[in-house]
């Protein structure tokens, strides 16, 4: 039972942070916007508009993001004073990183679900109309794998600053490949090639596949990467996560 | 019961450097055991150890009559550690603090309330309890990092050097605590290397230094481990005349330190010859200004034993 009161407390520190709540509600939003404005007459032939595909990118990247909303929940300094006693109660190894992952994982589901149905419904972005359960899920997969890098990089560096260095550069990459803020076909038959190592490629392509054709050929595929990629994440965490180093 | 703690042929080492070489002691029911030693001795590491987040590399141990080794989350029900570093969280008030760290330890509803509300009495700080730690002093800080540790009512506490810089009053107010912590029945191991605190507060003192126990007993049985010498301090006028050879025909002086003002003189007790130091001074032509017998304290035992300045 400590875990959950453990997760429930991280959840809450989570919401106290006004900063980590205005990035995983707020600004999500301002992002499809902004994006979606600056590049709305580049998508002006199809029936996917700027605000379309924008809002689909930027919630894969807002969702993989996470990871650094994981790392402030693990190790932040004004946090991290007080989790380190929880070490010392009767609370095991695995219960101490795992409840900062989930209590993020929770945050990314209830905030990227209300995201969503926002989209859909109220400003009218594409997010697969009957379809949005499934983008629902994709998304949340997604954030679980986000929520694992970010835990996993705390583990192995022991630091929030050092995390944060880190994990910038994988998710960039994935970024880049997946063509979340364009799309990488345009750069050449190698690039999209290469792209295709990129686990946010498989994500991207299946939510459009899904959105517009009704297409579920790679979804199964496109989350059992994100749950893959997420247990190795937490394997690593068993493994690196020391509690003497926590202290 | 009445070991707390049994500890047999703990070793630990980091790398090639033994921070923890073989040791063995005990704490009893209801005592004050002072650990003392400069940084790097071994007392951290043997306190991690026995808050069972740092395994050993060899040795028993029993707490609470639980084998570490196989029971560590039952013995971990039963002791409250203050870590060295304040363990608090700064946004929420210090009642919060306080409740949910005691909810990790089984007490919940009214009992996990009159706990809380206890141990921020014992602290000093129960009518702060809706004040959020960042806006505390050091000192409150501190004594929050013990309420935390305290409010399941443990029957061991190990503290951990609680009173790194803070002021008089709020030291005074922990090793106030701490007095009435043991008179309510606990057992409290004590880390520090404030030689003062220690002669305050404990019952018997380990002296380690090293990784290794170079001396244990009462204060008063570790004194008398160098009680068989005394010193003599002089402030004398016209120091320079004097030098350390004139000292060496003095019979039982052992040890002779003249600084720019002042010196000191060793002699054992059962030669003591101060009317021939005081003769030979004189004849220098030297003025003595003030003299006095230096107490033996356990900063003196520390020194006598290790050849070290406890604050090394």
């Amino acid at each position: 039972m400590n875990f959950i009161k453990i997760v429930k407390f991280d959840f809450m520190n989570i919401i106290r942070n006004p900063m980590l709540l205005i990035v995983n509600t707020v600004l999500p939003l301002i992002m499809i916007g902004i994006m979606g404005f600056v590049t709305k007459n580049s998508y002006t032939a199809g029936s996917v508009s700027s605000y379309d595909y924008y809002g689909v990118t930027m919630m894969i990247f807002t969702a993989l993001m996470i990871a650094i909303t994981a790392t402030n929940t693990f190790m932040e300094e004004t946090v991290k004073r007080g989790n380190s006693r929880i070490v010392f109660a009767p609370v095991s190894k695995t219960e101490i990183y795992l409840s900062k992952l989930l209590s993020t994982y929770i945050l990314a589901t209830i905030s990227y679900s209300i995201i969503l149905l926002l989209g859909q419904f109220v400003f009218n972005i594409n997010f697969g109309g009957k379809n949005i359960v499934y983008i629902m899920l994709l998304i949340n997969i997604v954030s679980l794998f986000g929520c694992s890098i970010g835990t996993m990089f705390c583990c192995i560096l022991k630091s929030e600053e050092g995390a944060n260095a880190v994990i910038n550069i994988p998710i960039m990459v994935f970024v880049f490949f997946g063509g979340l803020f364009f799309p990488v076909a345009s750069l050449g038959k190698v690039v999209e090639r290469i792209s295709y190592v990129s686990p946010v490629k498989w994500i991207t392509e299946c939510a459009f596949k899904v959105i517009y054709d009704n297409d579920f050929s790679i979804y199964l595929l496109a989350v059992i990467i994100g749950l893959v990629g997420s247990i190795i994440c937490i394997l690593i965490c068993q493994i690196t996560f020391k509690p003497e180093e926590y202290v | 019961m009445n070991n707390i703690v049994i500890v047999k042929n703990l070793e630990k080492s980091y790398d090639t450097k033994k921070a923890v070489d073989g040791i063995n002691f005990v704490v009893n029911k209801g005592e004050i055991l002072g650990l003392l030693g400069p940084n790097g001795a071994g007392k951290s590491t043997i306190i991690n150890i026995l808050a069972t987040i740092l395994t050993p590399d060899n040795g028993e141990i029993t707490i609470l009559g639980h084998d570490l080794k196989k029971e560590g989350k039952i013995v971990k029900l039963g002791i409250g550690i203050v870590p060295q570093d304040l363990a608090i969280y700064e946004e929420i008030t210090a009642e919060q603090n306080v409740s949910f760290f005691a909810s990790l330890y089984k007490l919940k509803g009214k009992q996990l309330k009159d706990h809380v509300k206890e141990a921020l009495e014992l602290v000093g700080l129960y009518d702060k309890k809706d004040d959020k730690p960042k806006t505390f002093s050091g000192g409150m800080k501190r004594r929050l990092n013990i309420a935390c540790a305290i409010a399941h009512s443990p029957q061991l506490i190990i503290m951990d050097e609680p009173t790194v810089g803070i002021d008089p009053q709020s030291r005074n107010h922990i090793l106030e605590s701490i007095k009435i912590l043991k008179n309510r029945g606990a057992t409290v191991i004590y880390s520090t290397h404030y030689m003062e605190e220690v002669e305050e507060i404990s019952d018997r003192i380990i002296i380690m230094d090293e990784g290794k126990i170079i001396a244990e007993g009462t204060k008063e049985e570790l004194k008398q481990k160098v009680n068989d010498e005394v010193t003599y301090s002089f402030h004398l006028n016209n120091i320079k005349k004097l030098n350390k050879e004139q000292f060496s025909g003095i019979e039982g002086v052992t040890k002779v330190n003249i600084t720019e003002n002042e010196a000191s003189i060793t002699m054992e007790k059962s030669k003591d010859n101060l009317n021939e130091i005081i003769s030979s001074i004189i004849e220098k032509g030297c003025k003595i200004e003030n003299m006095n017998s230096i107490e033996t304290s356990l900063e003196t035992v520390f020194l006598e034993l290790t050849g070290k300045k406890l604050r090394d």
